[in-house]
């Protein structure tokens, strides 16, 4: 089994790792996809994928209005921000979607 | 040396016409102070769960249908999993393998357009960025939209712009979205290879942020240059994500593919399968006004123009005023000719079917001139009175006793002896200047044909 | 020990008062037990002041610390919540403040659910009440060590692969995880949105019984919340003769023989009532410790995408916005829940997904239908609630795999949706042990009746030693 490439899922993940962080977080990843890796002797029939084990359909909602938190309270749990917008570092020329 | 053909897909996302957000009760609204229409969902706080409006599904149906799609009773909500400070929770909601519709088609100038599928998503918040920094306001995250993909069936980037055009005629003639593209309401990403093979498709770019029909269509002549003098310098074209300046025109290459994100999708835990049943779906079909392209045809066959055809079908508020007059007024021609000249002149006034049908009826039944039609129009325009009211008030009723329009004749003809010696001579051309002295003598109110048949029969005495 | 109407009961005719039992729990309140995040005193104190005639009337709550109240701040026991304060909160709070519950404080537990003994808490690790130097069990070990130790009647926890069943075992009171949408998850920061159940820990089947009652119900807040009619919990008292319980033999392999021992003779006392019993079999219950792992881990690394530090929680500034989201996220996180982040990204990347995630939701059907068949032989399965009692702290901190090991018991009912309570069965030298037992959808009241049969044979009061009333 290859090595899983820790530093490719810390950027998807969107972790930082420092060094030796990383180090040992590699060979802890390396025994987890070990242990799971278990899961491909086990027979299976091939099912549709739905994922969702209810029977019950999604309900909908109307489309009515429902008040909106106040301003305050959108930014109450953050320090960061400026004329009601939140804010962070500019993000132009940082396209990763 | 044969020619290089390129090939364009279109991805659209228009924006739904629902009150509130997708997954949430806030407010969708146009303008508003930031972070106003903002909840713990769309602001996507620990602990929140979506829940799904149902207005939006419809909307998303009726599209489907209006593109001639399948509509799947079952679809599923995947997330899309990236970062962004714009995207609230790590993860967009989107539909990714299993759509609400699929397979669809429309015809483009005669030209067959097929549609992949229509699916339903959320939208994103909005950044605006400054010099150190950027700022992000949450009104516009979970406004609901519809991602509309086509096949690669355009050859032109005019025939991408007529795509975009009649997509757009249909989604706001159907009332599913409001398509301003000024408002990011109807955005499209094109996406386009070129290759001098039959059969053979090139290596695709994406082309992103176009705000306007105009740079659709040049950022696709420029892509095309830059990707046929890719291949002529005998490189490869790379996929790629373009944006383009419409200052200089060009087209540029923003980011390479290859690095892309992995979106991880999987199914929404959070919301079980999307069914729809085929009650609602037919229920939804008969809420379908006839698109534009048809509705033109059924005017051409009632006896109108093409050009006649095309105004009237492309405004849902013109068309829909001229069927309904047709119900009570018969007369294709004539009421085609009211919506064009008067109505339209009018600027679409606010007129009810009833009261504009009673007016032609006057005109027809020869009660009052064609002049005073329009005079009567303009004052229901103005005064939402009926049409009789107006007549009357006004004395706009038509002089066609004749009697007493032999009386006018015979005082004409005696006013102007010349013309007069010259018409019993049988000057046949004389009896329009006759016609148009009584008129003037009756301030337009003399019914013409009237007038005319009387003033021949005196000629023929002599 | 009294069970809620006991008290209801006493509240009216005046021989104790709401505020006297609320002042006697939180007298209990041990600092060493290191059960409670946040007590919430004044809270309390201002919910009494309601006139209410609700079920659960003056009964002081503890509540997990990863189920939002408005105003107090939920911290999920991770340094990435930072500061955070709710603007709502949970359908279930909302439903309990209706019924005249009051809250005492927000438990600990392992960061954001992810444990098995509530060591693994940016607040420092809970011990357990019957001896501090083991584990309470987790991940809703402060949750049940509050009950365990008197200074709450009642809790509410939450249960991904058994954090409410494990630590009730550990702790020896009852821990029940309802049928998937059951009970309403607004208001339950998520970790595994498909398997997670808000869960309740109690001193007894009748009060876990009035609770669920309570909070139990479709919510139009929650798209996954059934709108099935929900049951009478409140009466326990019939159990069917004609009811078949099965042993499925997978779950008594690899155990302590103690808790062998133990819930052979639950099973005996239950056979005494006329209850008939059938060894079962459920081939795949092996694999339910991979398989619930990566279902688990993925939906968590995409659950925990949005503590990037931009709205709420923990911020570090860096060079970029990305700079900022990674280093906030590094430093908001503790190794284990980055380890989960981490093999989730794994598991659900396109290199992997059809091998892994993929894989594992098929297998996880398999389950299911495994033990739909098996309830079309019997009503009801028995099992341990845990291979053996609690562990000491420290044990298993760093060790990735055996943290997982209790979860063999517990995680297959959170697969398969199914409702399933763990009561206590026994004791094994100081520390107590439980018995399981796992129904078919909906049947809450059938797993709690049969609790409430065992109960009234055996009272096992003696394990709450903490516990005084008055």
């Amino acid at each position: 089994m290859k090595e899983v490439d820790i530093k490719h899922l810390s950027k998807l993940a969107n972790i930082e790792l420092e060094r030796e962080e990383e180090k040992k977080l590699q060979e802890d990843l390396n025994k987890i996809i070990k242990h799971i890796r278990q899961i491909q002797e086990v027979e299976v029939r091939q099912t549709p994928n739905t994922t969702h084990l209810s029977v019950e359909a999604l309900p909908f909602r109307d489309d009515k209005k429902e008040k909106p938190l106040s301003v305050k309270e959108v930014l109450s749990n953050t320090k960061e921000q400026y004329k009601n917008h939140f804010t962070i570092n500019r993000m132009i020329n940082e396209d990763n979607t | 040396m044969s020619e290089y053909r390129p090939t364009i897909g279109v991805e659209v996302h228009a924006q739904l016409k629902t009150e509130t957000k997708l997954f949430c009760g806030c407010p969708v609204a146009f303008g508003e102070e930031a972070n106003t229409n903002v909840c713990a969902i769309c602001l996507g706080l620990p602990g929140v769960l979506p829940s799904l409006n149902k207005k939006a599904v419809e909307l998303a149906i009726k599209a489907g249908l209006a593109l001639n799609c399948e509509i799947h009773t079952k679809s599923i909500f995947a997330r899309k999993n990236y970062f962004y400070p714009d995207l609230p929770k790590g993860y967009q909601i989107t539909q990714y393998r299993f759509p609400i519709a699929t397979d669809g088609k429309i015809l483009v100038e005669g030209k067959e357009i097929r549609i992949k599928r229509v699916h339903l998503e959320e939208e994103s918040a909005k950044s605006i960025h400054e010099t150190d920094k950027s700022l992000i306001d949450y009104n516009r995250s979970g406004v609901p939209l519809i991602e509309i993909v086509t096949e690669p069936d355009i050859d032109s980037p005019d025939m991408a712009v007529a795509y975009l055009k009649t997509l757009q005629k249909i989604l706001q003639f159907e009332s599913i979205s409001d398509a301003v593209m000024a408002r990011a309401e109807f955005r499209c990403e094109p996406n386009i290879s070129v290759s001098k093979e039959e059969g053979k498709l090139g290596t695709r770019t994406e082309v992103k942020n176009l705000n306007s029909f105009k740079a659709v269509k040049n950022s696709l002549s420029s892509e095309i240059k830059r990707q046929i003098g890719i291949l002529e310098a005998g490189e490869v074209v790379e996929q790629a994500t373009i944006h383009y300046s419409e200052e200089t025109g060009k087209t540029w290459v923003a980011r390479s593919k290859e690095k892309s994100s992995d979106y991880r999708y999987f199914p929404e835990p959070d919301l079980p399968p999307l069914n729809v049943d085929k009650k609602w779906i037919e229920e939804i079909k008969a809420t379908l006004g006839e698109l534009p392209g048809r509705k033109k045809e059924k005017y051409i066959s009632l006896g109108l123009s093409k050009e006649d055809a095309k105004i009237i079908s492309s405004s849902s508020a013109a068309s829909s005023l001229f069927e309904e007059i047709l119900k009570l007024v018969n007369e294709p021609l004539e009421v085609s000719k009211w919506i064009l000249r008067d109505y339209r002149s009018l600027g679409g006034p606010d007129i009810s079917a009833a009261s504009f049908a009673e007016m032609i009826e006057m005109v027809l039944s020869g009660e009052i001139s064609r002049n005073a039609g329009a005079e009567v129009l303009a004052e229901m325009t103005r005064t939402k009175k009926a049409p009789k009211q107006i007549v009357k008030e006004k004395n706009l009723a038509q002089i066609s006793d004749s009697n007493a329009l032999e009386k006018i004749v015979r005082e004409v003809l005696d006013e102007n002896p010349d013309e007069s010696t010259r018409l019993k001579k049988g000057e046949k051309k004389l009896i329009g200047f006759f016609v148009g002295q009584v008129m003037k003598k009756t301030k337009g109110k003399a019914d013409p044909k009237e007038v005319s048949r009387i003033i021949s029969e005196y000629e023929k005495k002599y | 020990m009294k069970t809620i109407p006991e008290y209801q009961e006493l509240f009216k005719k005046g021989e104790i008062t709401p505020t006297g039992l609320l002042t006697n729990c939180l007298k209990k309140i041990n600092p060493s037990l290191n059960a409670y995040i946040t007590v919430t005193e004044e809270l309390a104190r201002k919910g009494l002041k309601k006139d209410s005639k609700g079920k659960l009337r003056g009964i002081p709550i503890a509540v997990k610390d990863n189920i939002n109240i408005k105003g107090v701040p939920t911290t999920c026991a991770s340094n990435v919540l930072k500061g955070f304060i709710p603007p709502f909160s949970a359908t279930v709070i909302e439903r309990i403040e209706k019924n005249g519950g009051i809250f005492i404080g927000k438990t600990n537990l392992d960061e954001f659910g992810m444990g098995s003994s509530t060591e693994r808490s940016y607040y420092g690790p809970t011990k357990n009440p019957f001896d501090e130097t083991k584990v309470p069990g987790g991940s809703s070990g402060g949750s049940a060590a509050a009950v365990s130790s008197g200074s709450a009647v009642i809790s509410l926890g939450s249960d991904t692969g058994g954090s409410v069943r494990q630590p009730a075992s550990y702790c020896g009171l009852v821990g029940l995880k309802p049928t998937y949408g059951r009970v309403s998850r607004y208001g339950l920061v998520a970790f595994g949105s498909s398997l997670d159940q808000i869960g309740i820990i109690g001193r007894n089947s009748v009060d876990v019984g009035i609770m669920l009652e309570v909070i139990a119900g479709y919510d139009p807040k929650d798209s996954t919340s059934s709108k099935k009619e929900i049951d009478d919990y409140s009466d326990l008292n019939e159990v069917s003769k004609n009811i078949k319980i099965g042993i499925p033999e997978e779950y008594f392999k690899h155990i302590d023989p103690g808790v062998h021992s133990s819930v052979m003779e639950i099973k005996r006392r239950i056979e005494k009532e006329g209850i008939s019993f059938k060894s079962v079999s459920l081939p795949t219950t092996g694999y339910i410790i991979p398989t619930y792992q990566v279902i688990s881990y993925a939906e968590a690394s995409s659950n925990l995408a949005r503590y990037d530090g931009v709205r709420y929680g923990l911020r570090k500034n860096g060079e970029s916005f990305h700079d900022t989201i990674r280093k906030s996220r590094d430093a908001g996180f503790l190794p284990e829940v980055k380890r989960r982040i981490l093999v989730g990204t794994f598991v659900l990347s396109s290199e992997a997904i059809a091998e892994y995630y993929e894989r594992a939701d098929l297998i996880r059907r398999l389950i299911t239908q495994e033990f739909n068949e098996v309830f079309r032989e019997v009503d009801y399965l028995l099992t341990p609630a845990t291979p053996t009692p609690a562990f000491p702290i420290g044990e298993r901190t760093d060790d990735p795999i055996r943290m997982h090991v209790p979860d063999r018991m517990t995680a297959g009912a959170n697969l398969a949706g199914l409702p399933a309570v763990v009561a206590p069965a026994g004791m094994i030298g100081n520390l107590p042990i439980g018995y399981q037992i796992i129904g078919k959808p909906f049947d809450e009241k059938g797993i709690l009746s049969i609790v409430r049969l065992v109960e009234k044979m055996a009272p096992f009061e003696g394990f709450l030693k903490e516990v005084r009333d008055e």
